[in-house]
């Protein structure tokens, strides 16, 4: 349930998309132009993933991420001071494992055409 | 017309037609000249009074590319240098090579196709020629160590005080290494697909030698290798373009050296993380208000594209 009327914040991306999308497609702009736009359609579709899925992403990991450091409360700081601090090994299974984890949710949102 | 403009007439007595900005490093103004007889130069100055954190001063710069032309590696030549007031600047005019230096272009366009299947043995023939460079004239160049280079990275890191567990992880994985020692030589510091000169024929040129210094040769050939580079033809390690068997067999062909693939393996993970600092400081410059950019905003969630590229390296021993 939301307080805030229709269009939703991902509706009213998804207008923003189609509209900069059909401006790259159009000829009405000359290529350094387009090529900006390609930039900001970039942008808008990683907001766009962010919003659709971020919160269950970020849910999940800070489960997985406790559960690896053995605290009730996770968070990106605090486990790259245990790294530094060497409170993991570098050949740390279950550090790789999660870290692996986070980088393959990462790209997903920011760049899913990346990954192999 | 421009006082930099009257200045280059003055230097090389001859009128210039146009004068066309290019896009370039992160600390050069460069332009191409088109002189009054349709001749094209190419000259490469810095505006700035001060010392940049990463580039040498490009009267270095043009010194290197004679040393290494002397020696017989591609690079343009020399035609002068010039140190003046803060209009002018500091910087030098050099042969305008022709060719194509845009990675998409040389990787897809048909007209590259057999310039593309010699071109990884002919890169790693032309870098041996590099690294065999005598350093008696190059004095003035930084050395870098391994561990110096693997610090001054952390340090710059820690600077955005924004954590990355898969760097720190990589910083420590990297620590861990043993490193081979081949002895030092002049390392180009950028030896990458958008610094090589290519023509339908082969490699032409070697530009942008703003990064160079002296140390480790796989520093180089690691880099060329980083993921990053190969706009999408994943599999081909080298610049997108070919095997890496074909770049150690030239490498090899022309050196004394011989390859130990597993040190590259280390060099293309020093590259990849390396990247991706150099990626927070463009979207921190934004941040931090330095200029308002919308590449350099967009390009700080390409960090995480490195990290995926350290953790196939890590975890899966994927330098692919």
């Amino acid at each position: 349930m939301s307080v805030f009327d229709r269009p939703t914040s991902k509706e009213l991306l998804e207008a923003v998309i189609d509209f900069v999308d059909a401006e790259i497609k159009s000829d009405s702009h000359p290529a350094n132009k387009k090529f900006k736009f390609q930039i900001v359609l970039n942008v808008l579709n990683i907001v766009k993933r962010e919003v659709e899925t971020g919160k269950e992403v970020n849910d999940k990991l800070t489960k997985l991420g406790s559960k690896l450091i053995g605290e009730d409360s996770f968070s990106i700081e605090k486990l790259s001071k245990k790294i530094r601090d060497e409170e993991f090994n570098h050949e740390d299974k279950d550090l790789i494992d999660f870290l692996y984890d986070l980088t393959e949710e990462k790209i997903k949102i920011d760049n899913p055409k990346y990954k192999l | 017309m421009s006082v930099f403009q009257e200045f280059l007439e003055n230097s090389l007595q001859q009128k210039i037609k146009q004068l066309i900005p290019l896009t370039g490093g992160a600390s050069a103004d460069i332009n191409r000249i088109i002189l009054a007889n349709e001749d094209e130069l190419i000259v490469r100055r810095t505006l700035s009074q001060e010392k940049s954190v990463m580039a040498i001063p490009k009267i270095l710069e043009a010194k290197i590319q004679k040393v290494v032309k002397k020696n017989g590696a591609p690079v343009p030549a020399i035609i002068f240098e010039f140190s003046e007031g803060k209009e002018i600047g500091e910087g030098y005019v050099m042969e305008a090579i022709p060719g194509e230096t845009i990675p998409r272009k040389i990787l897809r366009d048909e007209k590259f196709a057999a310039a593309r299947e010699k071109l990884p043995f002919e890169i790693g023939r032309s870098l041996a020629k590099i690294h065999q460079t005598q350093l008696d004239d190059l004095k003035a160049l930084d050395q870098v160590t391994f561990s110096d280079s693997l610090e001054k990275l952390f340090q710059v890191y820690l600077s955005f005080n924004q954590p990355q567990p898969v760097f720190d992880l990589a910083f420590k994985w990297l620590e861990a290494q043993k490193l081979t020692e081949y002895g030092d030589v002049l390392v180009h510091g950028d030896f990458r697909f958008g610094n090589f000169i290519i023509s339908e024929e082969n490699l032409e040129s070697i530009i942008d030698w703003e990064l160079a210094h002296i140390g480790n040769p796989m520093e180089d050939l690691g880099w060329l290798c980083v993921r990053s580079w190969r706009f999408g033809n994943v599999e081909k390690r080298v610049g997108g373009l070919g095997d890496i068997k074909d770049l150690i067999a030239g490498y090899e062909s022309n050196s004394d050296i011989k390859i130990d693939e597993s040190q590259l393996d280390i060099w293309q993970l020093y590259g990849s993380l390396r990247w991706g600092v150099i990626c927070m400081m463009q979207t921190f410059a934004h941040l931090s208000g330095m200029v308002n950019s919308l590449e350099k905003a967009a390009i700080g969630r390409r960090v995480s594209e490195t990290e995926f590229d350290l953790m196939n390296m890590i975890k899966h021993k994927n330098f692919l």
